[in-house]
């Protein structure tokens, strides 16, 4: 909630919306500097966001505030089958009926 | 598991004739699993001037933003290029402030001085402490094995085609006998009036 407030201020402050990109780059700060400070935070995540110039974007982040853009991302143990899932499926112009049947899929090679 | 080896790292700087040339893996871990193949660990300080910061990848990330940042400030206050010696010291020094609560990583600099073009290397530990050497640096998880192939293929003069091929084969094989390094290679070669970056196609395992 804090990083969501955060970025409706800085649209309110400078008239436009923060791109994915520097949304993920904000984000990953307040991680690395909680990190080294008496209340680290501990949550693994994935930032999704689209924009007019670069298309859409996916950040994963782990719980140590290391951020990586990447095709196709995924956290904890399922983590093991799914990315095998979708190193073999995954193509880059995917529309979205192929993306949502790969993470199915995924989703049931975890069941 | 060590915490230098949470996320995998392989980097090695070598030493030419009027040239220096980095390399490092680009594989981006959590410790067994993989889960990028396009992580830079290598960043251009300089036109003729590069770090390589192999450790845990948040500081990885972190040490480069400040840096950059110093680097910056450094080049408004002087109004020229950095040396690659005053610039191990400003790396030395960052690390060295976080002596009892430092950053995991342990970086490689290499570059050209800006008005001589001497060839410069050196590395560091995690809190500070600098090597300088004439012939080849290593930082990363498999160090052993890349410093048993850059001692046994290193000779001095290298042309740059050739130190291409060398260190090339010396991180290759390194990292290939390491479980958490690897997965596709970036070599720069450094001279004076280019910089030649180069993919290396690996064994993506």
């Amino acid at each position: 909630e804090y990083i969501a407030k955060n970025i409706q201020l800085y649209k309110m402050r400078n008239g436009y919306e923060l791109s994915p990109h520097a949304a993920a780059n904000f984000t990953r700060k307040q991680l690395a500097d909680a990190l080294r400070s008496q209340t680290p935070y501990n949550v693994n995540m994935l930032l999704a966001g689209h924009d007019k110039e670069d298309g859409p974007s996916l950040y994963y982040m782990d719980y140590l505030a290391s951020l990586n853009k990447v095709p196709f991302g995924v956290h904890g143990y399922g983590g093991f089958f799914s990315l095998s899932v979708m190193d073999r499926y995954y193509q880059k112009d995917m529309n979205q009926d192929e993306a949502m049947k790969l993470l199915q899929q995924c989703i049931d090679e975890v069941e | 598991m060590s915490i230098l080896a949470y996320n995998g790292a392989a980097i090695i700087a070598m030493n030419g004739k009027d040239c220096v040339a980095i390399a490092a893996d680009r594989r981006f871990g959590v410790q067994a699993q993989t889960v990028s193949m396009d992580f830079d660990k290598i960043f251009e300080m300089g036109p003729h001037l590069y770090i390589g910061l192999p450790g845990l990848a948040t500081d990885v990330q972190t040490v480069s933003q400040r840096l950059n940042f110093r680097l910056k400030m450094y080049e408004l206050r002087e109004n020229r290029r950095i040396r690659p010696k005053t610039f191990m010291s400003m790396v030395s020094n960052l690390l060295y402030e976080r002596r009892f609560g430092p950053y995991f990583v342990e970086p490689v600099v290499a570059g050209l001085d800006p008005k001589t073009h001497q060839p410069f290397i050196a590395s560091m530990d995690l809190i500070g402490c600098p090597m300088i050497t004439d012939d080849f640096v290593v930082s990363g998880t498999c160090s052993e094995q890349m410093y048993g192939m850059c001692e046994s293929l290193w000779e001095p003069n290298l042309e740059p085609d050739d130190l291409f091929e060398t260190i090339s084969q010396a991180l290759m094989n390194a990292f290939d006998r390491d479980a958490v390094s690897g997965w596709g290679a970036v070599v720069y070669i450094i001279e004076k009036d280019k910089v030649t970056k180069k993919l290396l196609k690996t064994r993506m395992d």
